[in-house]
């Protein structure tokens, strides 16, 4: 399975992605999760991978963010 | 003992203007509540540093959930930030395993983490492989 690039991930920092199923694309991304899951209804995508892209220039330590 | 056996995910990170891969256990997980599934799959982080499951509040609330009703809840992080969040029960998928257990629902909260009191007792074992960069979850 081919993942996604760090190269292409790092264009996500801060935002909510969508993966494709398989994992190999980002087929969306917005700030908030709410306005994500609006995004792939229009697109009539009725199953993701949803994650959130953490900010590139810190570590994750038990965290509240 | 059925183990399900995730790779790390290599995530961004930018130190020194380089970029480089931070690898992560993070995990799909599918979720339900209130009747209804999340159509989605959820990466989540696997955080022995946390003690509950503390996720987005906009994932809660497509499940149909009222956010505040829940039990209000403090969760402190590094530096002493707290968040308000609040407790639901939920029901959680790891690949062909599922489990009733709860989330916290935070709005104020951003990386969806799976914690130890409300995920990680559902196992009997849970291994940190950092040498193959690995996660086995064993129940």
């Amino acid at each position: 399975m081919k993942a996604v690039s760090l190269e292409i991930l790092s264009q996500y920092e801060n935002l909510y992605i969508a993966l494709s199923e398989d994992r190999a694309k980002i087929i969306a991304s917005d700030k908030t999760i709410k306005n994500l899951e609006n995004k792939l209804e229009k697109m009539k995508i009725k199953k993701a991978v949803i994650e959130f892209v953490e900010p590139l220039n810190a570590y994750l330590s038990p965290v509240c963010q | 003992m059925p183990v399900i056996k995730y790779d790390y995910l290599a995530r961004p990170h930018i130190e020194d203007n380089k970029l480089f891969a931070i690898y992560r256990a993070i995990i799909p997980i599918r979720l339900s509540a209130n009747h209804r599934m999340y159509p989605h799959v959820i990466n989540c982080l696997v955080d022995s540093g946390a003690d509950f499951n503390l996720m987005p509040a906009d994932i809660g609330e497509y499940l149909g959930l009222s956010i505040k009703k829940g039990k209000k809840q403090i969760h402190m992080g590094i530096g002493n930030v707290g968040i308000i969040a609040y407790k639901h029960p939920v029901k959680i998928f790891v690949n062909g395993y599922d489990f009733n257990t709860h989330i916290d629902f935070s709005h104020d909260h951003k990386i969806p983490l799976l914690g130890r009191y409300s995920f990680f007792k559902y196992f009997k074992k849970i291994i940190f492989n950092e040498k193959e960069l690995q996660l086995e979850l064993k129940y």
